[in-house]
């Protein structure tokens, strides 16, 4: 059996036609195997969520295929994917965006209703899951009435509820403090380690390579090598290692930026900046 | 869906103010439909209350005749003396009717008039107070017509230029909105100016069907079963008041529907992130729908509760205030209007449910 969860080929989207024309997505190829958390990042505009929109079977390609589990997605009929979505994929989306009118737990078990699950069965599922995020004591709660952290265990715990292969996650930790970042982070590398997930998250989050697998840097909607990348040590937002990006010579090294302003800002005061390699 | 979880009812409670104002809405509409049926059925009910309780099985009129009320009938009333020479014939008896206008203390107000023979068929079937006319100058009139003039047992009053005084009050003798008013045979003759004519004849035979023939045959005159005349006098109001009625009742029914998907469509497009989401959970178009239309039934079904509680408040009020309306609702219109109810949130559902179709589950991801 094929390690490889999900897999994109020569994937491409094209919106508009004409003088209109964006090619957001160009001839992409991409595998992600069980186990593997694979980090996307790259400048706004250069197609990430429209790319994350094709994994996920939300968004029909301009051409190429997405193979999840050995079904190509670009052949299955427009009515079989919200079933393909419901019971293979576990979404996880900026804000968390839980409904607002159901409990922590319907929260959860919705997400089981949707894949077929229902009555006892996706009350108990859906009360191990939250139980074990340590969300046992929250599970009438409404989101309204939970933290940040909270909100975000049980948007988890809903992506997780129907065992899926693949776990999509728009810039999980936007918004979010670096505390309760970390600890999404955390869940979501568990759910690869422990569980053998997929997980293909996007993000502007530098923190989030430290869990990562891989990362890929995506640019007009393609790939480019990371090592041509460099972090910003002002802001740390991750900018290209090219000679029109704004740098610093500073003790023999390169520093890059993504703007003049915190070139500036940097070289007013390299040591504040650097991390002490002591 | 047994075993899923209520996100219908869960999105209609959350908003409690938007419910109350909504399904208060919905009521208004459906108890107007309640009462708008009602009317209807009381008026059908009444309309035909002379036919349905004088006692005779077979009606003969002036030939062409088919109504009782607003129709003009008046031929020779010695078919009277033939009738009753026929040995199946039990009883047959001479009646005058007259839509006509009275002055009440200033205040116009149409009635019925009767005349009919005292101790025969045609008078009051049922006497609230007071006795039957016995004399010329006598008049029984409808007990709710009599409230509505404030006209009480003893007191005169003027029909058609003769004083007559009032011996009795009737109960259930209405047409609807008209009510009626019973004087003698002969008392009607001076007034309408037809002595020895008749306006119809009511026969109790015990072969209604061969009476009828020999009336048709013999005496060239009209015979009419109670059953057709009520028939033909439902159909002539409903013709006057069923086309206005109608507009109504399709009015609020259009009114109760509108409310609903407009109350769910603002709540839906307030979360239609939330529903976004969804689809993009997996949720199929099917499942969208029936999300809303558990909201939706959900309003109807209130609305209904409300709105019977609404009419039943109103048709109590409208039966004090103006008895000449009476409204009557059977259990199959109860049924019928609930049905009704159930199908303006079948409709409204709709709304919602193309609103959020039309949503691209990819919207999620973009901000
Ligand atoms: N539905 C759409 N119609 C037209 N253009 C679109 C649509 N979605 C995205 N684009 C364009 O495709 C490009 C990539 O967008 P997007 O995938 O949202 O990038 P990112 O998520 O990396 O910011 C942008 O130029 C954007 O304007
Ligand atoms: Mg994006």
């Amino acid at each position: 059996m094929d390690d490889v969860a999900i897999r994109a080929e020569r994937l491409e989207k094209v919106f508009g036609e004409g003088d209109v024309q964006v090619r957001a997505v160009r001839g992409i190829d991409l595998e992600v195997v069980r186990g593997q958390v694979a980090l996307i990042m790259g400048p706004s505009g250069s197609g990430k969520t429209t790319l994350l929109s094709m994994l996920g079977a939300m968004l029909r390609p301009t051409s190429g295929k997405v193979e999840l589990d050995g079904v190509d997605l670009a052949r299955l009929p427009e009515s079989r994917l919200p079933d393909f979505r419901a019971t293979r994929f576990g979404f996880v989306f900026q804000d968390f965006n839980l409904l607002s009118s159901l409990s922590a737990l319907e929260n959860v078990q919705f997400a089981l209703n949707l894949a077929g699950t229902t009555g006892r069965k996706s009350r108990e599922r859906a009360e191990a899951l939250l139980r074990g995020f340590g969300l046992g004591h929250r599970l009438s709660f409404r989101p309204e009435k939970l933290s940040g952290g909270e909100k975000q265990r049980v948007a988890i715990s809903r992506a997780l509820a129907n065992e899926p292969s693949v776990i999509l996650a728009d810039e999980p930790t936007a918004n979010l403090d670096s505390k309760i970042g970390h600890e999404i982070a955390r869940l979501l590398r568990n759910a690869a380690t422990e569980e053998g997930r997929s997980v293909v998250i996007v993000s502007h989050d530098t923190r989030l390579k430290d869990i990562a697998d891989r990362v890929l840097w995506l640019e007009d909607g393609e790939f480019r090598e990371i090592n041509e990348m460099a972090v910003d040590p002002v802001c740390g937002m991750a900018v290209e290692r090219k000679p029109e990006t704004p740098h610093y010579q500073y003790e023999g090294q390169t520093y890059y930026f993504c703007s003049p302003e915190d070139r500036d800002e940097f070289a007013a005061e390299p040591t504040k900046f650097i991390p002490d390699r002591g | 869906m047994a075993g899923t979880v209520p996100l219908s009812r869960r999105n209609i409670l959350t908003d409690r103010r938007r419910l109350v104002i909504s399904v208060l809405g919905v009521a208004v509409s459906i108890g107007l439909i309640l009462l708008l049926e009602g009317l209807w059925g009381g008026l059908r009910v009444q309309v035909s209350s002379y036919e349905e309780n004088v006692g005779a099985n077979l009606f003969v009129g002036e030939k062409g005749v088919r109504n009782f009320l607003g129709e003009v009938s008046a031929f020779d009333s010695s078919a009277v003396d033939e009738l009753r020479r026929r040995p199946e014939v039990k009883a047959a008896w001479p009646v005058n009717t007259r839509f006509i206008v009275l002055d009440f203390h200033d205040r116009k107000q149409a009635a019925v008039l009767v005349g009919s023979v005292p101790g025969g068929m045609g008078g009051p079937w049922k006497i609230a107070e007071g006795r039957p006319v016995e004399a010329d100058d006598e008049v029984v009139i409808d007990r709710a017509l009599a409230r509505q003039h404030g006209v009480g047992l003893g007191e005169t009053f003027e029909i058609l230029g003769r004083r007559f005084r009032v011996v009795g009050l009737s109960s259930g003798t209405r047409a609807w909105m008209l009510g009626y008013m019973f004087v003698s045979h002969d008392a009607s003759a001076g007034l309408l100016r037809s002595p020895g004519t008749a306006s119809f004849i009511l026969v109790d035979s015990e072969d209604p069907a061969a009476t009828a023939r020999a009336v048709r045959e013999e005496l060239g005159l009209q015979p009419l079963s109670p059953d057709t005349v009520a028939e033909n006098d439902r159909r002539l109001f409903a013709g006057i008041f069923g086309g206005p009625l109608n507009l109504m009742v399709i009015i609020a029914f259009a009114a109760g529907t509108l409310i609903i998907a407009l109350a769910v469509y603002s709540m839906t497009v307030e979360r239609l992130r939330e529903y976004g989401i969804v689809k993009a959970m997996g949720a199929r178009r099917g499942r969208i729908f029936r999300i809303m239309l558990g909201q939706t039934t959900a309003l109807a079904a209130l609305g209904f509760v409300v709105g019977f509680g609404f009419y039943l408040a109103a048709s109590a009020l409208i039966t004090y205030a103006l008895p000449q309306f009476w409204s009557h609702v059977s259990p199959a219109v109860v049924a019928g209007v609930a049905l009704a109810a159930g199908l303006m949130g079948f409709i409204a559902a709709f709304v919602p449910a193309r609103r959020v179709s039309r949503l691209d589950p990819a919207s999620v991801y973009r901000g």
